[in-house]
């Protein structure tokens, strides 16, 4: 676990935005070595990417696959206490490891159950909390993933490395009881809500895909590059078609084209 | 109980709500029949897209969409699980007061 002394709730709250952004920086950049990926830039989401205060009270952070950035909420950087922008940190590196390992790694999964649901379940393959409903999005397997390695990670950090005894417990707490009514919302899709979700995702996966292999068959009905580029693409206006020279692991998902883009935005 | 006109569904939510196709097309596909209590809202809903804000164990439907930002059919679909007769009044409840909690994106 990189030890990062700035994010020591006593240090952080020494500390102007821009320095902890700097030290949010450097947790990814230690965590990029680690894993063997390229680091991604952390960025303060955009105002402009708000669409209502709702949004912004929700949105803590998201990535984004094509220039490998990280965006967190100002709000949570210019908080007196680090644990929500840090454990946010590891939420989003987890979904930049994700992706290195679907496009780059296949080699890095856990089993090929993972890879299977780090490939599937993004772009084409990922759920939105409005479009598909909070649920889905919670329980599909790259945010479960994500948030179950935030979790850990930032446990690790604040419960066991720094032994944080001020208001990490209070945080904990918090973040209990929120994964408790994820559970809960879960199972209002069904006991079984997990591989509902994985299905849900796989589902949206397979329909995509086929449109677009349709494209390609018959490209004096569609636009290939474009018709589906909204279906391909996370709903994030920040988002930016994927560069033709963007290293890709083509022999892993040869189908899916140059263009293919993914956000992991609002947390979705 | 409720079937959703799927024809007329997809034509909101691909004109008005901003879905693709083939994204309505899929969420359409496992949409449930509405329970009695939430007809009238759904068909004040389709007709003119008033939100009725009806109340199922204590939680509205303005206060579903609120706390995950979605729109008014997938806040109608969960809180339609609440109708369930099969569910204790325990397991309701907590259902219900999930709803309200706040779902963070990230």
């Amino acid at each position: 676990m990189p030890r990062i002394i700035n994010l020591r709730a006593e240090d952080w709250r020494t500390l102007d935005v821009n320095a902890r952004l700097a030290a949010l920086q450097d947790l990814e950049n230690r965590l990029a070595m680690q894993e063997s990926r390229d680091p991604c830039t952390v960025r303060l989401i955009p105002e402009a990417k708000y669409s209502s205060a709702g949004e912004k009270e929700r949105l803590r952070g998201f990535h984004v696959y094509e220039n490998k950035d990280i965006f967190i909420n100002d709000r949570l950087v210019s908080a007196d206490q680090p644990y929500e922008a840090t454990e946010t940190l590891f939420h989003e590196a987890r979904h930049a490891y994700q992706q290195h390992v679907a496009q780059q790694r296949p080699d890095l999964a856990a089993d090929p159950a993972q890879l299977e649901d780090f490939q599937k379940n993004y772009g084409p393959g990922y759920l939105s909390p409005e479009r598909d409903g909070p649920a889905y999005y919670l329980w599909q397997p790259t945010e479960k993933d994500a948030r179950a390695i935030g979790r850990e990670r930032t446990e690790q950090l604040y419960g066991q490395e720094f032994a944080d005894k001020t208001g990490y417990l209070r945080y904990r707490q918090q973040r209990e009881g929120e994964e408790a009514s994820y559970r809960l919302r879960g199972e209002n899709l069904g006991s079984n809500y997990e591989e509902l979700a994985r299905q849900k995702a796989y589902d949206r996966y397979a329909v995509l895909q086929q449109a677009r292999q349709q494209d390609r068959r018959e490209p004096s009905l569609a636009e290939p590059n474009q018709e589906h580029a909204s279906e391909l693409t996370e709903t994030a206006p920040s988002k930016q078609a994927t560069p033709a020279s963007q290293p890709r692991a083509a022999e892993l998902t040869p189908e899916l084209g140059e263009d293919y883009e993914h956000s992991q935005g609002y947390g979705y | 109980m409720l079937v959703l006109d799927k024809a007329k569904v997809k034509k909101i939510l691909t004109e008005e709500l901003g879905y693709d196709p083939i994204d309505a097309d899929l969420f359409l596909k496992d949409y449930p029949p509405i329970h009695n209590e939430l007809i009238e809202a759904v068909q004040r809903w389709l007709q003119d897209r008033t939100v009725v804000d009806v109340k199922i164990s204590g939680v509205s439907v303005s206060e579903v969409m609120q706390a995950s930002g979605c729109n008014f059919l997938v806040a109608i679909r969960d809180m339609d699980r609440l109708l369930d007769p099969g569910l204790s009044e325990e397991r309701r409840r907590q259902m219900a007061e999930s709803l309200r909690q706040p779902v963070y994106q990230w």
